[in-house]
C-alpha cells in the first residue's frame, strides 16, 4: 500500500519534470527546424517539415507527442551531431555512470571512516581537523579544483593523463563500464589504463560529497552514541571498540545510505563541469558542449535524463531504507 | 523519508547557557571564532567590491580595455596577479568580479526567498489540496540537480549573466519552500496565531505578520549558507559558457578563458578560483556561526 | 610529393603501368593495402600522430569544410591534376589534356592502371560518376563547379573523359585540385535509399563514415569526435614509400588545444594543431625536442562586414572600421607573425598590383571618416552590432576583442560572440541573419584570384561561408572580374584583377588584415613540412613526411 503510494508520488514527480522540460524545449524563440536543416531550405520545406514533426499542433497534443517520443528514446535531433539526442545519450551514459559510481564509492569509502573517527573523537583534534577539511571541501569551486589537479598532476607532474577515458582503442563492451569490462576480460593493462584515466575526475567529483558524507555520518553517529543502548553496553563493560564499530556504525550506515540518494543529484550536477574539464565522454560533457552550441534539444534532453535518474534513485533508496529498517516500514503501516 | 535540503547541515548539539536570549546568543557567536572570521572576511569582500573603482590598480581593465602587448605576463610588482590573455590586470578584474559574485548571491537568494517562502507559507497554512499541490511542485523541483536545471533554463533564456542568476533563483526556491512549509506547520499551532485567527485577522495578516516574522532565524541561517552555493553554481554556469560573456570580469568566466593557456600561464585560472573559495568559505563560516547563534532548528 | 617522384612517375610510366597492369588483375581479387611490392610493411613503418581540435564530421570529400577534413580528403583521395608552386598544374591521374577551340571543353586522357584502395582500377566511369555525384549532392565544394555543364560529361572510353564548361574559365584546371575521385563500384555497392533514382542516396551515408578513394592513404578507423586513422596504401603509384614514411596517420581529435599541447610535450603526439595559441607554441619551441614550423601562407585574414545592414551600409563607416583595426598588434602580439595584405587577394596569388590602398591604424582618421557618414554620433551609438569569432579559437576571439574595443572607443557598440563555425556559415546565407562582422581566414583552394573575388560580386551573395555574408556589389568591379576571368593570358588578366582590387579597397567592404604565418608545433624528428605546395592543403599530403624513430625525442605509443 505504502509502496504504491510512493510509486505514484514518484510518477507524479516525473510527470512534473517532463512538463517542465517540455516547456523549456517549446518556449524557444526562433525556429529549431530551420536551424536543424541548415541553409538552402525553402520556407515551404520548413513549413512542411514542421507539419510533419507536429510542431503546428496545439500545445497539449505536442506534449503527448513529446512524451511518446521520450518513451521511445527520441529526444529530438541534436544540432551538434546528426543524430537523435536519445541515441547520443544512450551511447554516452555508461561513461557518466561509471564516473559517478566510482566517485560515490570513493566518497563513501573515505567519508564514512572520517565521519566515524570524527564522531568518536568528538571535539578532539581529529574532529576539528576533519570538520575544517570538510568545511573547506565544500567551499572550493569544483571546476577550479578539477583544473588545478589537471594542471598539477597531469601537466606538470605528468603523472596521469589529463583528459579522456581511455588511451587504448575501444574494445567490445560488456557492461559499458571500462573498469568492469577489463577485469572480466582479465586485461590488466586495460584495467590500469582505465583506472589511471578515471582516478582524478572521480576524486574531484568526490570531494564535495565526501565532505558531506563525513558530516552526516559524524552527526548520526553522535546521535547513535547518545542513545540508551550504547550507555547500557558501556555499563555492561563492552569494549569501546566494539561499541563504536559494531553497533553504532551499523546503525549509522543507514544514514550513509540516505546520503547516496542525497548525493546523487549533487554529483550529477557537478559531473557537467568535471566532464568538461577532463573531456570525459559522458552525457554531461555532451550537455556542456551543447550549451555553447545552443543545442536546446541536447541540453534539455540531458537535463531530463539526469532528473529522471535522480528521481528514480531517490525512490529506490527510500524503498531500500524502509526495507532495511523494519521499524520505519512497520511504523508507517496504516 | 524526505530528502534533506541542499544546505549542509550539522546536528551538533549546542551548549546551553542560562543568560538572556540575545547575550546568550552573542556569547555563543563570539565563542565560535570561526564564524567571526567568516564575518570579517565577508565584510572585507563587500568592502573591496564597493570600493573597487577607487582601489583597483588598473580600473580601465574591467571591461573594454585590451592590451595585447602585455598579455599573459606572470605576477610581478606591476601586476600583482599577472595579466590575462588580453593583457588586463587580473587583480583589478578580481575586485570587480567580487561585485558580480555578491550580486549573484543577492539576486539568487532574493528570487528564491520571494518565490519559495510564500509558497511554503501558503502550503503549510492552508493545508489540504493546496498543500498537496504546492508541495508536489516543490518536490518536482527538488528532485532536479540545481546546476543542471539552472543550465537548461539559462540556455533557453539566452546565455547571459543576469539570465543565469535568474535561472538559479528559479531553481533554488525549493529549499526555502520546504523550510517555510515545515516552520509554518509547527508555528501555526502557537498560541498567538490561534489568538489572531479567533480575533478575526485575515489569513494574509496571520501568515505574513504573525507566522513569517517567527521563522526569520532559520531563514537567515539558510540564506547565509546558500549564498555560498549560489556563487559556486553561478560561477560554474559562467565557466560552462551559459552565463557571463566576455569581456565581463566574472570569476567563472576568467577561469574558463585562462584555461586555454595552461599549463604555461597558470595565474589567470588560479587566482579567480582562490577568490571564489575565500568568499564561499566566508559565507559558510558565517552560516555555521549564525546557526549556533540562533540555536538549533 | 617531390618533383623527383613526379618525374619518375611520369618518366617511368611504362614500367608503372605495366606493374599496374600486372597487379590490377591480381589486386582485383585482393583487399587493398597489404599485398604487392612494398619497401616497408605498414606495421614496421612508424605511425604519425596528429592532434587536432576540430571534429571531422564527415569523411565524404564533397563535404570537407574545416582544415582537418580537407587534409584528410587530400590524403585519402586523388585528383586529375596536381598542384605545383612553379608549374601551377601537373598531370596526375590525367596524364594529358586538351582544350577545345572555344575554350570550353576539356578532354583528359587518363593514366591506366591507377588503383583504388580496394584494388579496382580508376576509369573514366569513376571520374564521370564522381563529378555527377558532387553536382547532384551539392555542398560547399560543388559550389566551385557550377560552371560545369552536367549534361555534357562524356566518357567515350575507359581512359578518356571530357567536361564542358558553360563559360570558359582559365582557372578550371586549378579548380580541379578540389575534385576528388571516388570509387563508383564500391559506392554503388553500398548505396542506400535516396532521391537520385538508380543511384539512391549516391552513397551519402556510406561515404560519411567510410572511404572509397585512391590516394596514398585509406581510412581504417573512424570515430567522428575522436579519431580518424589512415593506413598507408602501398600500391599508390605516385610515390615511393621509404622506411621513414608513415605507415599510419592517426588524426586524433581533442576539443581542448591545451590537451594537444600537453600531449605533444609528453610525446604522445608528433604534430600539434596550428590553432594552438602562439604564446604556447613559443613555449613549446623553447624545448629543443620540438620545432615550430613557421611558413607564410597565401592565407589572407579578413574581418568581413555585412554591407547590407546599417550602419555598415555606409562606406565611411566601413572605412572608419578599417582605420580602427590595429593590424600591428594583431600580427605582433595575438598571432605571432604575419605579413601585409593589400586588398583581398594575397600577393602569392595576384602580384604586381599598384595603387592599392592600405587603411592604416589611425583612430583620428577613423573619427574623421565617421564624421563624413550619414549617421550622426547618436544614431551610431544606438546600433548593437555583433562580431562573430569561431568558438573554438582563442586567436579569432582576441582579434575580435581588439577590434570591438577600438570600435567602442569610436562610439560604436560591438559585442564579441563566440559562434560555432557551422552556425556562422548558416547565418551568412541571408542578409538579415548575416553577422555584422566575422573574423575568419581564407585558405584558397584554387590559387587563382577569381576564387576570392567571386564573393565581391552578386554571384557570391548568400554563400554558406563568411564572405557570403558581405552582400557587396559594385557593377564596375563585377565587370572587371568578369573580364579578367575571360582572358587566358595571366598577365593581361592581372591588369583587370588589379583594377578590380583597387576599387574594392576603395569601397572597403571588409577589413583586409594580413597574410598568415602558419605555425605548426611538432617533434623535431618529423620532417617534410613545406611553405607552399601550390594549393592548400597539398603541403599536408603526408606520404612524403618522414619520422626519424631513432631520434631520442621520439616516443612511440605504448
Amino acid at each position: 500500500m505504502r509502496f504504491l503510494k510512493r510509486l505514484s508520488h514518484m510518477l507524479l514527480v516525473l510527470v512534473g519534470v517532463s512538463i517542465l522540460m517540455f516547456t523549456l524545449v517549446r518556449v524557444i524563440p526562433g525556429d529549431p527546424v530551420a536551424a536543424a536543416l541548415g541553409d538552402g531550405v525553402s520556407r515551404e520545406e520548413i513549413a512542411r517539415i514542421r507539419q510533419q514533426m507536429g510542431l503546428d499542433r496545439s500545445i497539449p497534443v505536442q506534449y503527448v507527442h513529446y512524451i511518446g517520443g521520450i518513451l521511445n528514446g527520441h529526444f529530438g535531433m541534436s544540432l551538434t551531431e546528426p543524430k537523435d539526442v536519445g541515441e547520443i545519450i544512450a551511447e554516452r551514459l555508461p561513461a557518466t555512470l561509471e564516473l559517478v559510481t566510482v566517485a560515490m564509492l570513493v566518497a563513501i569509502a573515505f567519508g564514512v571512516p572520517f565521519g566515524v573517527i570524527s564522531a568518536v573523537n568528538r571535539n578532539g583534534a581529529t574532529d576539528h581537523v576533519s570538520r575544517m577539511v570538510s568545511l573547506f571541501g565544500v567551499s572550493f569551486p569544483q571546476f577550479w579544483v578539477a583544473l588545478m589537479l589537471q594542471l598539477w598532476l597531469g601537466a606538470w607532474l605528468l603523472l596521469v593523463p589529463i583528459t579522456g577515458r581511455s588511451g587504448l582503442p575501444p574494445a567490445e563492451p560488456i557492461t559499458g563500464f571500462l573498469l568492469l569490462d577489463s577485469l572480466l576480460k582479465l586485461d590488466l593493462a586495460a584495467f590500469g589504463d582505465a583506472l589511471r584515466h578515471i582516478l582524478v575526475p572521480a576524486l574531484v567529483l568526490a570531494v564535495g560529497p565526501l565532505a558531506n558524507v563525513t558530516r552526516l555520518v559524524r552527526a548520526s553517529m553522535i546521535d547513535e552514541l547518545g542513545k540508551p543502548y550504547i550507555a547500557l553496553n558501556r555499563a555492561v563493560g563492552m569494549p569501546s571498540f566494539l561499541i563504536n564499530y559494531k553497533y553504532a556504525l551499523r546503525n549509522a550506515s543507514l544514514s550513509a545510505l540516505t546520503v547516496v540518494g542525497f548525493l546523487f543529484p549533487l554529483m550529477l550536477g557537478s559531473a557537467f563541469v568535471v566532464e568538461k574539464v577532463f573531456v570525459w565522454p559522458g552525457i554531461a560533457r555532451f550537455g556542456a558542449d551543447a550549451i555553447i552550441a545552443n543545442d536546446f534539444n541536447a541540453v534539455v534532453g540531458v537535463a531530463l535524463v539526469v532528473c529522471v535518474f535522480v528521481v528514480v534513485i531517490n525512490f529506490l533508496v527510500d524503498e531500500l531504507y524502509g526495507w532495511i529498517d523494519p521499524r520505519i516500514r512497520l511504523s508507517a503501516e496504516p | 523519508m524526505t530528502a534533506p535540503s541542499d544546505s549542509a547541515f550539522d546536528l551538533e548539539v549546542a551548549t546551553p547557557a542560562y543568560e538572556s536570549g540575545l547575550s546568550r546568543g552573542l556569547a555563543r557567536f563570539r565563542r565560535n571564532k570561526l564564524a567571526v572570521v567568516g564575518a570579517v572576511m565577508l565584510l572585507l569582500t563587500v568592502f573591496i567590491a564597493l570600493l573597487a573603482p577607487w582601489i583597483a590598480p588598473y580600473p580601465e581593465d574591467i571591461a573594454d580595455a585590451v592590451h595585447f602587448d602585455r598579455m599573459l605576463q606572470p605576477p610581478s610588482w606591476g601586476f600583482l596577479m599577472g595579466t590575462d590573455e588580453a593583457g588586463r590586470d587580473i587583480l583589478t578584474r578580481l575586485m570587480y568580479g567580487a561585485r558580480l559574485s555578491l550580486l549573484t548571491a543577492f539576486v539568487v537568494l532574493g528570487i528564491s526567498v520571494v518565490i519559495g517562502v510564500p509558497i511554503g507559507l501558503v502550503a503549510g497554512y492552508y493545508g489540504g489540496r493546496v498543500e498537496t499541490i504546492l508541495m508536489r511542485i516543490t518536490d518536482t523541483f527538488s528532485s532536479m540537480p540545481a546546476l543542471v536545471l539552472a543550465l537548461a533554463i539559462a540556455v533557453v533564456m539566452g546565455a547571459d549573466l543576469i539570465h543565469s542568476m535568474i535561472a538559479i533563483g528559479l531553481v533554488w526556491w525549493r529549499g526555502f519552500a520546504r523550510i517555510a512549509h515545515g516552520q509554518t506547520l509547527s508555528l501555526k499551532q502557537e498560541g498567538y496565531v490561534v489568538m489572531a485567527r479567533t480575533l478575526g485577522a485575515s489569513d494574509f495578516h496571520v501568515m505574513f505578520r504573525e507566522i513569517l516574522p517567527n521563522m526569520t532565524s532559520p531563514l537567515l541561517v539558510t540564506i547565509s549558507l546558500d549564498a555560498g552555493f549560489a556563487i559556486l553554481i553561478g560561477t560554474a554556469i559562467s565557466f560552462l559558457g551559459a552565463g557571463a560573456s566576455p569581456p565581463t570580469a566574472e570569476w567563472g568566466l576568467m577561469i574558463a578563458s585562462g584555461r586555454h593557456y595552461l599549463p604555461d600561464a597558470w595565474w589567470p585560472s588560479l587566482f579567480p578560483g582562490l577568490a571564489i573559495f575565500v568568499v564561499v568559505l566566508s559565507f559558510n563560516l558565517l552560516g555555521d556561526g549564525l546557526r549556533d547563534f540562533f540555536g538549533d532548528d | 610529393m617531390s618533383s623527383k617522384d613526379v618525374t619518375s612517375a611520369v618518366g617511368g610510366l611504362l614500367i608503372q603501368s605495366r606493374r599496374g597492369f600486372i597487379l590490377g588483375g591480381a589486386a582485383a581479387t585482393l583487399l587493398a593495402g597489404q599485398s604487392g611490392a612494398v619497401l616497408a610493411a605498414p606495421e614496421a613503418a612508424p605511425a604519425l600522430r596528429f592532434g587536432v581540435e576540430l571534429e571531422i564530421a564527415s569523411l565524404d570529400p564533397i563535404r570537407s569544410t574545416n582544415n582537418w577534413e580537407t587534409m584528410l580528403a587530400a590524403n585519402v583521395y586523388d585528383t586529375l591534376v596536381y598542384p605545383d608552386p612553379e608549374k601551377k598544374v601537373l598531370p596526375w591521374i590525367a596524364e594529358s589534356w586538351q582544350l577545345s577551340e572555344e575554350g570550353k571543353t576539356y578532354t583528359f586522357k587518363l593514366k591506366s592502371g591507377v588503383p583504388f584502395h580496394d584494388g579496382a582500377l580508376v576509369t573514366s566511369d569513376d571520374i564521370a560518376f564522381s563529378m555527377q555525384r558532387m553536382l547532384a549532392l551539392g555542398g560547399p565544394i560543388a559550389g566551385y563547379f557550377h560552371n560545369i555543364d552536367a549534361n555534357k560529361i562524356v566518357a567515350p572510353d575507359a581512359q578518356t573523359i571530357s567536361f564542358t564548361l558553360k563559360k570558359d574559365d582559365p582557372a578550371f584546371l586549378q579548380t580541379l585540385f578540389m575534385f576528388k575521385i571516388v570509387n563508383k563500384a564500391l559506392i554503388l555497392k553500398n548505396k542506400m535509399e535516396g532521391p537520385h533514382g538508380e543511384f539512391g542516396d549516391y552513397g551519402a551515408r556510406f561515404l560519411q563514415a567510410n572511404s572509397a578513394g585512391s590516394g596514398p592513404f585509406s581510412v581504417t578507423e573512424y570515430r567522428s569526435s575522436e579519431l580518424a586513422e589512415l593506413t598507408r596504401f602501398d600500391r599508390y603509384p605516385f610515390t615511393s614509400w621509404g622506411p621513414k614514411n608513415p605507415g599510419k596517420v592517426r588524426i586524433m581529435i581533442f576539443p581542448e588545444l591545451v590537451t594537444i599541447a600537453t600531449k605533444l610535450r609528453s610525446g604522445e603526439l608528433d604534430i600539434g594543431s596550428v590553432s594552438i595559441p602562439t604564446q604556447v607554441q613559443r613555449q613549446i619551441a623553447q624545448d629543443s625536442r620540438f620545432v615550430v614550423e613557421r611558413h607564410p601562407q597565401p592565407t589572407p585574414w579578413f574581418v568581413v562586414m555585412n554591407n547590407s545592414k546599417p550602419p555598415l551600409d555606409d562606406v565611411h563607416v566601413r572605412r572608419a572600421v578599417a582605420h580602427a583595426y590595429d593590424r600591428r598588434t594583431v600580427i605582433d602580439h595575438i598571432l605571432g607573425g604575419g605579413e601585409e595584405l593589400r586588398g583581398p587577394v594575397p600577393a602569392q596569388i595576384l602580384s604586381g598590383c599598384e595603387g592599392v590602398d592600405v587603411y592604416e591604424f589611425n583612430m583620428d582618421k577613423a573619427k574623421a571618416e565617421l564624421a563624413k557618414s550619414k549617421y550622426s554620433a547618436a544614431e551610431l551609438g544606438k546600433f548593437q552590432l555583433e562580431i562573430a569569432a569561431v568558438a573554438s579559437s582563442e586567436r579569432f576571439k582576441n582579434v575580435a576583442l581588439l577590434l570591438a574595443t577600438n570600435l567602442k572607443k569610436l562610439g560604436i557598440n560591438v559585442q564579441v560572440k563566440a559562434v560555432r563555425w557551422t552556425d556562422i556559415t548558416a547565418a551568412q546565407t541571408k542578409p538579415e541573419t548575416a553577422f555584422n562582422f566575422v573574423v575568419y581566414y581564407e585558405s584558397p583552394r584554387v590559387p587563382h584570384p577569381s576564387q576570392i573575388l567571386t564573393y565581391y560580386s552578386k554571384s557570391g551573395w548568400g554563400g554558406a561561408y563568411p564572405p557570403g555574408g558581405m552582400y557587396y556589389d559594385n557593377p564596375k568591379v563585377t565587370e572587371l572580374i568578369r573580364r579578367g576571368n575571360g582572358i587566358s593570358d595571366p598577365a593581361e588578366a592581372q591588369r583587370y584583377f588589379c583594377e578590380a582590387v583597387r576599387l574594392i579597397v576603395e569601397d572597403c567592404p571588409a577589413v583586409f588584415s594580413h597574410i598568415d604565418v602558419r605555425q605548426f608545433p611538432h617533434g623535431r624528428y618529423v620532417t617534410g613540412f613545406r611553405a607552399f605546395a601550390g594549393a592548400t592543403p597539398f603541403d599536408l599530403r603526408l606520404n612524403t613526411y618522414e619520422i626519424d624513430t631513432s631520434d631520442t625525442a621520439y616516443r612511440p605509443s605504448r
